[in-house]
């Protein structure tokens, strides 16, 4: 675990004010980034940073909290509320709000579309993962995190972490060659 | 772990650095990373917003008081040591212990052990492993937590044994059903709020593995089904077992109480009328009016 981490930790079980608020402005955006790339809605991705930190402070207020990988912490509360948002909408992926969706780059609006029902295919496909398999693929390929760091995220040994990446990408492809290769060219 | 699995770590990384991958299998297999590149923008968030949470944050940070310490904490390590009467658990730990040193490792082996399949040699002390950590977690939150945690391993295991193009044992569905059925159980031990919020959770997590298992199902024409059919009865099972619960709480307290007998009957209205059914509230009509072991939280 880095230095600065373990200091952030210390600081925060004395729920000391900087180190909360270092914690929060080093490590919101990260996590707003991966919740908004698992829900595709800015807004509940808003919300649900704001509710991992929440129960981050719930856990330290109960004098609870990580011992130590606090991203990891983070990450893992952050997923499970993706995780339970997810569930919770009946049909998640069938209507995207493409304002929300849209790229940086896009002005011309058939590539926002495009780009919005290309965000959408990316995020059923991760979906029909497993759990654990969908949180290896985000965590690598999205958020640089290193083997070791998702193994913290996930509790699980690194050799756990490559075999969830080996099948995980398995997966994509097989989904992919069964469920969306007739519809390529289609528009 | 096999050589497969370091290649494609390797190979990943090296993807993702833009280097060239050499080997062809492995260039189609990273090539499906491709398409999650739309992925890669994010909408910036709304900075009033973003500003306003932080507010929020901080200023709940300040209201949170840190749990008081005692300045004088009670001395009781000795206690567990000397005392007379030695846990069911203290023994258990003994045993791991020397299983562990007899699979000719100690922690080394215990770590491996949690990456391992069913088919593996070290597999039994993974179900090992994870019987003493449910058996030393006391609070019943944290042991449904962990018997979902488990439930999810075993869907993981299914997944896995299915990719290798191995057949899945029966043994690891009933597992699964086994975890199932115990944190619907150890639920009744749960308050009110904190029982709609594990149905809920409950419900929504086997509504995504039933899809999950749905799907193992259509890429596995060689897999013989039971396992498959009993993961997936258990999981429905259990959502429709949750989805009960929220509709009504105390009905499913006493359905799923711990010690209920078998043989007891389905429904409560469904018991014999012995003259003794004083309704106590919703759910409860027609019950013989005995409060069984497990129904001892119907009433919060």
């Amino acid at each position: 675990m880095a230095f600065k981490e373990v200091q952030w930790l210390e600081g925060a079980r004395r729920l000391d004010e900087s180190a909360l608020a270092a914690i929060y402005d080093s490590l919101s955006p990260e996590l707003y980034a991966y919740a908004c790339r698992l829900v595709g809605d800015t807004e509940t991705a808003e919300d649900i940073v704001s509710e991992t930190f929440f129960r981050f402070l719930r856990a330290l207020g109960a004098g609870g909290g990580p011992k130590d990988h606090l991203r990891a912490y983070l990450y893992r509360i952050a997923h499970n509320l993706a995780v339970d948002h997810h569930r919770r909408r009946d049909e998640p992926l069938e209507n995207p709000d493409l304002d929300v969706q849209r790229s940086p780059s896009a002005e011309n609006p058939d590539e926002v579309v495009e780009h919005s029902l290309a965000q959408t295919q990316a995020r059923e496909v991760l979906w029909r993962l497993t759990h654990k398999q969908r949180q290896v693929i985000m965590l690598k390929f999205f958020q640089g995190l290193s083997n070791e760091e998702i193994a913290a995220v996930l509790e699980k040994p690194v050799g756990a972490v490559k075999s969830l990446q080996h099948r995980g990408l398995k997966s994509m492809r097989r989904i992919l060659e069964n469920d969306f290769a007739s519809t390529e060219g289609s528009p | 772990m096999s050589k497969i699995e370091d290649r494609i770590d390797q190979a990943v990384s090296d993807y993702r650095a833009g280097k060239p991958i050499k080997d062809p299998d492995l260039q189609s297999l990273l090539e499906t990373m491709d398409m999650l590149n739309p992925l890669e923008d994010v909408p910036s968030p709304d900075l009033v917003r973003a500003q306003q949470l932080r507010q929020a944050f901080l200023k709940r940070a300040k209201e949170t008081l840190p749990v008081s310490q005692p300045k004088l904490k009670r001395h009781k390590g000795w206690i567990n040591i000397f005392k007379k009467e030695r846990s069911p658990m203290f023994t258990f730990a003994r045993i791991l212990i020397v299983l562990a040193i007899a699979f000719g490792g100690t922690t080394a082996t215990a770590f491996a052990a949690q990456d391992s399949l069913p088919s593996e040699a070290l597999y039994p002390i993974k179900t090992l492993m994870e019987d003493v950590r449910l058996a030393f977690t006391s609070d019943p939150e944290a042991e449904v937590e962990l018997l979902l945690q488990f439930s999810d391993e075993r869907m993981e295991e299914i997944a896995a044994l299915i990719d290798k193009g191995l057949p899945v044992p029966d043994a690891v569905a009933t597992q699964l059903q086994t975890h199932l059925h115990s944190a619907l159980q150890e639920c009744t031990q749960l308050d009110d709020a904190a029982l709609l919020q594990v149905m809920e959770q409950i419900r929504t997590r086997t509504q995504e593995q039933l899809k999950v298992l749905e799907k193992l199902g259509e890429g596995s024409s060689n897999q013989p089904e039971d396992a498959l059919q009993l993961a997936t009865q258990a999981m429905n099972n259990t959502r429709v077992t949750a989805e009960g619960a929220l509709d009504d709480p105390i009905t499913f307290r006493l359905h799923q109480g711990k010690n209920r007998s078998p043989d007891a009957p389905e429904y409560p209205d469904m018991l014999p009328a012995d003259g003794t059914g004083d309704s106590q509230g919703p759910g409860n009509k027609g019950s013989n009016g005995k409060k069984g072991p497990g129904d001892q939280d119907a009433t919060p």
